[in-house]
């Protein structure tokens, strides 16, 4: 069964090599990724229930209006919403996400490795 | 407070003095009289009058009472009534006599100016038989009104003294730069407090401009003013450049329109500063606004200093505060280079990883999926050499030199006195004793040392802030050679469980490793930057451990002038 996957990421070309290998390999390519430079790109966020699971970068394209924890917040304010998993290179997001009064979802932690995609995924 | 007592203990001294002198001066002259002219009484009854003059004379001396002032003046008329006695006041020395002690008015110690006058009237009145003279009368009251002038100028001098001395005392007690405005505060209650000046003038805004391009920018004021506008601003600032005051200006504070003011321009090659004060009504007169400039000048001169002063202090800090920024930014712009290296190692750690993910692929048994594996295998390769090229290259900017605040842009010479004040400076904010053993040439005057003096402080504040830190007993040895002249920062090494005497010598023997420094720099606890800075600047630095003394030498070639 495909399963959507929804990825903010504005450096999305670095990832997909990994992000593929892990669909090929181990999801014999049953995954389907959108990717989206942009919080504007994505539309209405009540289409996030549209997706399995929901992939956020907290530093977005400079040209986007909300950044990862903007997004976030939005994300959960919609009921039955689709799983988060953060992307991130900061070493202390756990600190920042208390700061900020946000559950702390999972965290994936750049650079990626095909395994922890996998492990995420599913 | 304590300069205000010196400055009044010192007036009343000088007075003392002169009133000695003058006593001497009018005794020498009774005796001139007496022995000059003829004489109603015995030369000896004259003499033991002189006697009893003096002797009463130095028993008030001493005192300053106001009575004890007033025994000495009437002491002083009572000698001259009876050397007078039935003498002709219109031979000159006769009549200096009588009015002497109006000449002396200005050295009275008391309050018995108010009295001499009258005093004097009832002896003229005595010797001349009560007949009304006017030849005798006339001189002593242009007299009389010369000394009154003269105590206006006094007391305006005296105004003008206890003012600037209170200003310094403002200065030098503890104060915020911040709230500079509160001495105009000072200067206004000092001068309602004083009758003469209260009744003639009242001052209701004191502001300082800054004269900067040719335009006046508000420095500070004694009331917060949001705007203000100056009717023909330019001429008002060429008049005060030709005269250094003038009065025949508007200025609008606010909504408030005032048109007696007094401007005053204060000013060295640095800087221009014009004080404003601003009268509360139009109806000022001119010898008050004659006091006001005669008063404010030297007033507004004293400011000048004080703010200039202040200014150079700022611009050292703003200095300061310029290069924490830049290492701020240089660090802020380290920390964005490492988020960006995380970012583009993804693809380099998918690379590595293909070995594991070519095992599940044989698994699978699956030619398309073994297909499509090979070619982002080479895919990943691509990706993972250009992402490394990508990653030394902002290595390479974030080290780049003209970026990097840690290096030094340039050095400049100094004397060597220059250098040492400045280490002793220094050292005096973190050493109560100046415990300095010296070996200086005195043959060289024109020797110079090259440094960067801002990079220096640092060095020096660092070096010493570390013997504060980790020893006692500081000392510094100054050895001067033909060519160099080095500096021993010397401490008896503190130990405790942690910090042994092994942990130091590891320290001294990193920090002496040319050869190994590039390694030891990752853990040379905070002495890295203190060695790179030396370096630059060419001076030989080493650690050196003698029995339990941590010794830290800094050795400056010497340059000479020819």
């Amino acid at each position: 069964m495909t399963k959507r996957i929804a990825i903010f990421e504005n450096e999305f070309d670095l990832l997909k090599d990994a992000f593929d290998l892990a669909n090929l390999v181990y999801f014999s390519n049953q995954l389907e990724f959108s990717i989206f430079e942009t919080s504007q790109d994505f539309g209405d966020i009540q289409n996030v229930k549209n997706f399995d699971k929901v992939l956020i970068d907290i530093d977005l394209s400079a040209k986007s209006d909300k950044d990862g924890y903007s997004i976030m917040r939005d994300i959960n304010q919609v009921d039955n919403h689709p799983e988060l998993v953060i992307l991130t290179g900061h070493s202390n997001i756990e600190k920042k996400l208390n700061e900020l009064g946000l559950r702390i979802p999972a965290i994936l932690k750049k650079p990626l490795n095909v395994s922890e995609i996998v492990h995420f995924l599913r | 407070m304590k300069s205000r007592n010196t400055l009044n203990a010192t007036d009343r001294l000088i007075k003392k003095i002169f009133s000695i002198l003058f006593r001497l001066l009018l005794t020498l002259l009774s005796i001139f009289i007496i022995q000059s002219q003829d004489n109603s009484f015995p030369y000896w009854i004259y003499y033991l009058v002189i006697i009893i003059y003096l002797a009463i004379f130095f028993y008030f001396f001493l005192k300053d009472s106001w009575f004890q002032s007033l025994c000495r003046l009437v002491n002083d008329y009572a000698l001259i009534t009876f050397v007078l006695y039935q003498k002709d006041l219109f031979l000159i020395p006769n009549y200096v006599l009588v009015v002497l002690p109006v000449v002396n008015a200005p050295n009275h110690s008391g309050r018995k100016s108010s009295l001499l006058y009258p005093i004097l009237i009832v002896v003229i009145g005595f010797l001349s038989g009560w007949e009304i003279n006017w030849d005798l009368i006339i001189p002593i009251m242009i007299l009389g009104l010369i000394n009154v002038f003269r105590h206006y100028r006094s007391q305006v001098l005296d105004a003008k003294n206890d003012l600037v001395n209170l200003i310094e005392q403002f200065f030098t007690s503890e104060y915020e730069f911040r709230k500079f405005h509160n001495v105009y505060d000072l200067i206004l209650d000092h001068i309602k407090s004083i009758k003469y000046m209260k009744n003639m003038f009242s001052i209701d805004v004191l502001v300082c401009f800054l004269v900067k391009n040719n335009r006046l920018l508000l420095l500070n004021s004694s009331k917060f003013i949001r705007y203000f506008e100056i009717d023909k601003e330019q001429e008002l600032i060429e008049e005060l450049e030709a005269r250094g005051t003038c009065d025949d200006f508007s200025i609008k504070l606010m909504e408030n329109s005032f048109h007696d003011n007094l401007f005053v321009m204060s000013k060295d090659e640095e800087m221009t500063l014009v004080f404003s004060i601003i009268l509360h009504d139009d109806s000022t007169s001119p010898i008050g606004r004659s006091l006001l400039r005669y008063f404010f000048k030297p007033i507004s001169h004293h400011l000048f200093k004080i703010i200039k002063h202040h200014t150079k202090i700022r611009s050292s800090l703003a200095k300061q505060q310029s290069r924490i920024r830049k290492q701020q930014q240089y660090v802020l712009k380290s920390m964005n280079a490492m988020h960006y290296v995380r970012n583009k190692l993804t693809p380099i750690k998918t690379y590595l990883n293909l070995d594991e993910i070519e095992k599940a692929v044989i698994e699978t048994n699956d030619e398309i999926i073994k297909s499509t594996f090979y070619n982002k295998k080479e895919n990943a390769l691509k990706q993972s050499k250009n992402q490394l090229d990508n990653i030394v290259q902002r290595a390479d900017f974030i080290l780049e030199k003209s970026d990097n605040p840690f290096i030094i842009q340039n050095t400049s010479q100094h004397k060597i006195n220059t250098l040492f004040s400045l280490i002793r400076f220094n050292w005096m904010s973190f050493f109560d004793d100046q415990n300095f053993k010296m070996d200086f040439q005195e043959t060289f005057p024109d020797v110079h040392v090259y440094y960067n003096a801002e990079v220096i402080e640092i060095v020096l504040a660092d070096v010493m802030s570390n013997m504060n830190k980790y020893g006692t007993e500081p000392e510094l040895t100054i050895l001067e050679l033909d060519t160099d002249i080095t500096f021993f920062f010397k401490n008896r090494i503190s130990t405790n469980k942690v910090k042994d005497i092994t942990y130091f010598k590891r320290i001294a023997k990193s920090y002496n490793s040319d050869e190994s420094w590039e390694i030891n720099k990752r853990t040379t606890h905070g002495l890295t930057l203190i060695k790179s800075y030396l370096n630059q600047m060419s001076i030989h630095s080493e650690i050196v451990l003698e029995n339990s003394y941590f010794i830290f030498k800094m050795r400056f070639a010497k340059h000479f002038h020819v």
